[in-house]
């Protein structure tokens, strides 16, 4: 019994014990982040659909390592770097999550489940009723996209990861992923991983920035109702719906999937198919935003995440998001002295495409300030049309930045 | 390696591109909504544009078969009143008013009652009658 070692017995201390200083930092920092990333997403402060699954992910993968036969340490979750097929087929049979990851994560197909979630969930009417303000608000929320490619170029990333990483400005987890596939295939996991951390964040942070840089007087600006609010039929919405999904995929052919997925999901929804759309909806969307909090979480592995390079992306996905903010902030200020003083500029938040938080976001600021404010169509319009931005700019940075490599 | 400013032009050409697309998307938006609007329509009030354009066929049948029937009521007050015919055909209305007044004071419904039943003409027989008064007013 004496020759028991208790490093072997209990292998999660086992392997902490015998890594260097700065994997048990992280090991243990990564826990700790598990544990908060609960509890904010409990409060509320954080999206806690993915955030409540990620956490419990983070803390799982960082506390369940164990010493593999070659000697070496891993987990049974999965190996996201795997590239040899024989021994992804190995592991497939090893490691509980890694069909999911090779069959639904690594190829983007839960992006596209979650876009065909989103679009059963958009009512396109709110942008078919002011196309042009919405559009320029989310052209303007992209900003954050604009200025991080360069400075991520200017920092020694390559133009794929520049590329994949000021995605993270569109605040479009599903479109992030679907580049970083396409561009950056080694730097996919990190990237991913500090995206949706920080789309979690927007959720607790955008009312600060928004309470800085908007004062309260311009906040409660409540929006002129002169008309009455149009309902479109769903045979418009759904020839909308089907031409823009045509136009787009012309356009850009390598986001066709995501295009498809989204506008699908909008057919789906007008054309009143009320099972698919409680599968799509239901089942099929919260199952792959669970799925998908899990992998980010058990994609959080300290060895992964000790990259160097994690740090810069840390920044830069922070960068991305800020500026994006700020400049929807202008954008809805551009129409505030375009409309002369009708337009509150507290909706240029919900240009930044994280659908519908950034909405749900605006209106709560505004209708603390101000009950009487409804601003809610107008921001989701402004939602829908940042969706569509981020597509675009998806389709030309997988289109352009290869040949700028060549 | 690649130059910084190959990565700003390919920046600023993004930036266009998108704003480009961006507003061509929402034009396209602002389009094709009224087109889909009116078609959806029409689409929606198919039974009663139908049922519109059957009352509008009805009215014109009805417009023509009352003409019809002032010109035949023409004709059976000439035949009725031959002196009431004259040269000069435009003075023809004012004296077919003139004749009512004067001539027909309350027969006029004993006038309808007995034209009633006889054969359908047309005008054709009154610009006759005309001819023949003329004939004779020369002889």
């Amino acid at each position: 019994m004496e020759n028991i070692d208790l490093g072997f017995l209990f292998q999660g201390f086992g392997t902490l014990a015998a890594s260097p200083w700065s994997v048990i930092g992280m090991r243990l920092g990564l826990i700790a982040l598990g544990f908060l990333v609960i509890v904010l997403g409990l409060k509320g402060v954080l999206e806690g659909l993915v955030m409540v699954p990620m956490g419990m992910g983070m803390i799982a993968v960082n506390a369940g390592v164990l010493f593999l036969p070659d000697g070496s340490q891993g987990n049974l979750f999965l190996n996201p770097l795997v590239s040899d097929t024989n021994e992804l087929m190995t592991l497939m049979q090893i490691n509980f999550l890694q069909p999911v990851y090779t069959l639904l994560f690594s190829n983007g197909l839960i992006a596209c489940i979650v876009f065909m979630g989103i679009g059963v969930l958009l009512d396109v009417g709110y942008l078919l009723r002011k196309p042009f303000a919405g559009m320029f608000i989310a052209l303007c929320a992209e900003l954050g996209t604009y200025l991080t490619f360069p400075l991520a170029n200017a920092m020694g990333l390559t133009p794929g990861q520049s590329a994949s990483v000021a995605m993270i400005g569109g605040a479009d987890g599903p479109m992030v992923l679907f580049t970083s596939l396409c561009l950056s295939k080694e730097l996919f996991v990190p990237i991913t991983v500090v995206a949706y951390l920080y789309l979690g964040l927007t959720y607790g942070g955008y009312p600060y920035l928004v309470r800085l840089l908007i004062p309260k007087r311009l906040r409660a600006i409540k929006m002129p109702r002169t008309e009455p609010v149009k309902n479109y039929s769903p045979k418009i919405k759904i020839i909308f719906a089907v031409s823009l999904c045509g136009l787009l995929c012309f356009l850009f052919p390598v986001a066709a999937p995501l295009f498809f997925s989204l506008f699908v999901g909008v057919v789906i929804r007008e054309s009143g198919m009320t099972r698919f759309i409680e599968l799509i909806g239901g089942p099929m969307l919260y199952g792959a935003t669970f799925m998908l909090g899990i992998l980010l979480g058990t994609l959080c592995d300290a060895q992964l995440l000790l990259d160097p390079v994690v740090l810069k992306l840390l920044f830069l996905g922070i960068f991305a998001l800020l500026i994006s903010a700020i400049g929807g902030i202008i954008g809805g200020y551009g129409l505030y002295f375009i409309t002369k003083g009708k337009f509150n500029p507290v909706i240029g938040i919900a240009g930044v495409s994280c659908v519908p938080t950034t909405a749900k976001v605006a209106q709560k600021i505004v209708s603390k300030d101000n009950p009487s404010s409804l601003i809610l169509p107008e921001a989701i319009s402004a939602n829908i049309s940042g969706v569509i931005t981020s597509a675009i700019l998806t389709g030309l940075f997988i289109t352009l930045v290869p040949l700028l490599t060549k | 390696m690649i130059d910084m400013m190959d990565v700003i032009y390919l920046t600023l050409f993004i930036v266009f591109v998108t704003f480009l697309i961006g507003f061509v998307v929402a034009w396209f938006i602002s389009l094709i909504v009224p087109i889909t609007d009116v078609a959806a329509f029409f689409d929606e009030h198919q039974l009663s544009l139908k049922r519109l354009k059957r009352i509008e066929k009805a009215r014109q049948k009805g417009r023509k078969a009352k003409v019809k029937g002032v010109s035949e009521l023409e004709d059976y007050y000439y035949e009725a009143h031959p002196d009431a015919l004259s040269e000069d055909l435009r003075d023809e209305e004012n004296r077919l008013q003139e004749n009512r007044l004067e001539e027909s004071k309350g027969k006029q419904f004993s006038f309808f009652r007995e034209s009633a039943g006889k054969k359908k003409s047309t005008g054709k027989k009154r610009v006759d009658a005309v001819k023949e008064k003329r004939e004779e007013n020369s002889l």
